[in-house]
């Protein structure tokens, strides 16, 4: 569905992308991991056309993403329709009056009679627990709310490609698991960005690491790589201390 | 020492500012030009970029009235003593440090490093507005759309700029300023 | 509008220099009516939004998009000498970040911005109190005025700064030229700052009253 060949980014002359190349299948479930600082944001916002590589080729399927593609309006309508990004921060895409005009904004934009907007924006708002919510100020919500909200935006034009950045940063406990299960119930495909190792195993069943040098340490399964103690350390993933441990380095995940 | 060489900076600014002789403005673009080549320093990237953008923006000025007038003269003149500023500036910002320009007051260079800090925090922010918008706008946003948008970002930063403002003030407080 | 470091007459940017200099010292001292402790972090934290919304661009009808000065919105919200001491942050932070606008050219732009704009802006404001759209006019006729002070200060150099033959010396474009040549894109200007400025007052300024 999509491929990365040998992508680089930058920008002010700093790299935040070194050399990344992979494929991801359709429906696959990935999961981005690395520490903050490595990339993972970029990746997004790369895979979601909003910043382009400074060297190397995106293709989304089989066809090259570039800065002239979105000049073609049948190009730009059906990938912004396909591949969603929801925002590390999800108070950045909320922009509307109510929660009612936030959830229609894009069925609106494709010219979705108001009715059949009406259903969708129901059935997702239901789902998410936002039903209350619909005639309410997007900006008067609490963080989680705003977070689930964002999402169900997203939901509603079921995109191909669903692209989350953090997701989880903003949920308790209980919202986490509930968002764990609707991943794995959306028929798309996936990929989740986190630096939380224990969570990394809910997310998905492949694994895509970032590291520390913003290059690709990591591409496969996701138990052989929780394994491999080197490789955790390398991404800054795991952290050493000698603390309660008579002498001996003793080493941890989050 | 940096506030001899903002004294410097300021003399020379008001000279070559005042400047109208071609061979002295000549000869001092290059003097200029090799000092800042001996000075090369990494923060002199962008220097060809602002250099070209800098001499193109004099030109475009004073063309105009040199086509019209046909008097060259002129536009060499603009040109040479828009490139020596530049180069002046340039030079000094790549050797002093801004803030420590302030020290003398504490409340000012405090004011200026968390002006600095909140408006590149706000633009960073900002901008990711701007691509959230970008990203979830299948066609060309319309008028409505966007005043929506607008409204939305006076409203976070808006609210936000009263939040840090408060924010700050107490962390001050906690630590014992209590005035300015 | 942004006109580089040595159009400028030493003639002109000093006094200008003295002139807004002594007004951000006397914005200051307000300041300490207005906000009665920590004005540092408030002057600061609303430099950074006066940032934004100088940065943001703003729909008008015809379909395009331009940029406001930011200033009358910050004048009607906080008044005129709060938003002078911004617009004296915020133009430094233009020649910091961005780098527009010299150091010739900034007291300048902060008496065009800062002093005529946010003042007039202010005062219009109060002229047009009664009116349905006194907002956005003081945010649009600010912006003109600003920009009519802004040409006058450069249309005087052809006729006080020549050489012995009558060639300029600084900023070549007589009055007659200047002053069109400012107004009609600050028309478009004037126009986005009436509305961000309606923005401000009609939907911002709730929020000032509840504390």
């Amino acid at each position: 569905m999509i491929e990365l060949r040998e992508v680089y980014y930058s920008y002010d002359h700093n790299i935040t992308l070194k050399n990344i190349s992979f494929k991801v299948r359709e429906g696959e479930k990935v999961v981005l991991l690395g520490i903050n600082g490595s990339g993972k944001s970029t990746l997004l916002k790369l895979l979601n056309a909003l910043i382009f590589p400074t060297e190397g080729a995106y293709y989304y399927k089989g066809e090259r993403v570039e800065e002239k593609s979105f000049k073609n309006k049948d190009f730009r309508r059906t990938f912004r329709r396909e591949v969603a990004l929801l925002f590390q921060n999800p108070e950045v895409m909320l922009f509307n009056p109510t929660v009612y005009d936030e959830m229609a904004f894009s069925l609106r934009q494709l010219g979705f009679r108001e009715e059949e907007t009406r259903e969708k924006v129901e059935y997702w708002a239901d789902k998410f627990g936002l039903s209350p919510l619909l005639k309410s100020p997007p900006f008067e919500l609490s963080l989680g709310q705003k977070q689930r909200l964002a999402l169900a935006c997203l939901l509603v034009l079921s995109p191909k490609l669903l692209l989350l950045d953090e997701p989880t940063a903003h949920l308790d406990p209980k919202s986490t698991g509930w968002l764990v299960d609707l991943l794995w119930e959306l028929p798309c495909t996936i990929i989740t960005s986190t630096h939380n190792l224990s969570l990394a195993e809910e997310l998905g069943d492949r694994l895509l690491v970032l590291g520390q040098d913003h290059t690709l340490i990591y591409d496969g399964r996701i138990e052989d790589f929780l394994r491999d103690e080197e490789k955790l350390l390398k991404a800054g993933l795991l952290h050493r201390h000698r603390y309660r441990d008579k002498g001996g380095y003793h080493t941890h995940g989050f | 020492m940096n506030k001899a060489l903002f004294g410097l900076y300021l003399f020379f600014t008001v000279y070559v500012s005042s400047l109208r002789e071609l061979n002295l403005l000549l000869l001092l673009f290059f003097v200029l030009f090799s000092v800042l080549f001996a000075l090369k320093r990494r923060r002199l990237k962008g220097f060809f970029k602002g250099f070209l953008y800098t001499a193109l923006f004099s030109l475009m000025l004073s063309l105009p009235y040199s086509l019209w007038s046909s008097s060259f003269d002129y536009s060499i003149m603009m040109l040479l003593r828009v490139l020596n500023l530049y180069m002046l500036t340039l030079m000094f910002i790549s050797t002093v440090n801004l803030y420590s320009l302030l020290s003398f007051s504490k409340t000012l260079s405090f004011l200026l490093v968390i002006s600095v800090s909140f408006t590149l925090a706000y633009r960073r922010v900002f901008e990711n507005f701007q691509q959230a918008l970008r990203s979830r706008s299948i066609e060309k946003p319309k008028r409505q759309e966007l005043l929506n948008f607008l409204r939305r970002i006076m409203g976070y930063f808006f609210e936000r700029a009263l939040r840090d403002g408060q924010e700050v003030t107490m962390a001050m407080k906690s630590r014992g300023f209590d005035h300015d | 509008m942004h006109i580089p470091d040595g159009f400028v007459a030493p003639q002109v940017y000093l006094p200008a220099y003295l002139l807004a200099v002594g007004f951000t010292l006397l914005s200051f001292r307000k300041l300490k009516e207005a906000f009665e402790e920590g004005k540092v972090p408030y002057i600061a934290s609303l430099s950074a939004f006066a940032f934004i919304v100088g940065s943001v661009a703003v729909p008008i009808p015809g379909g395009t998009s331009v940029h406001g000065l930011g200033v009358a919105p910050i004048a009607l919200l906080f008044g005129p000498w709060v938003a002078y001491a911004c617009f004296s942050i915020v133009l430094l932070l233009q020649v910091i970040l961005l780098g527009e606008g010299g150091i010739t050219t900034y007291p300048i732009n902060l008496l065009a911005i800062g002093l005529v704009g946010g003042f007039s802006a202010y005062w219009f404001y109060r002229i047009f109190n009664r009116m349905a759209f006194a907002v956005f006019l003081s945010g649009f006729l600010s912006t003109l005025l600003s920009a009519i002070f802004m040409s006058i200060l450069l249309g005087v150099h052809p006729y006080l700064f020549k050489d012995p033959s009558g060639k300029p010396l600084y900023f070549p474009y007589p009055l007659s030229l200047t002053i069109p040549a400012f107004l009609l894109p600050h028309l478009l200007v004037g126009f986005a700052e009436g509305i961000l400025t309606h923005i401000a007052v009609k939907h911002l300024s709730k929020r000032l009253r509840h504390e």
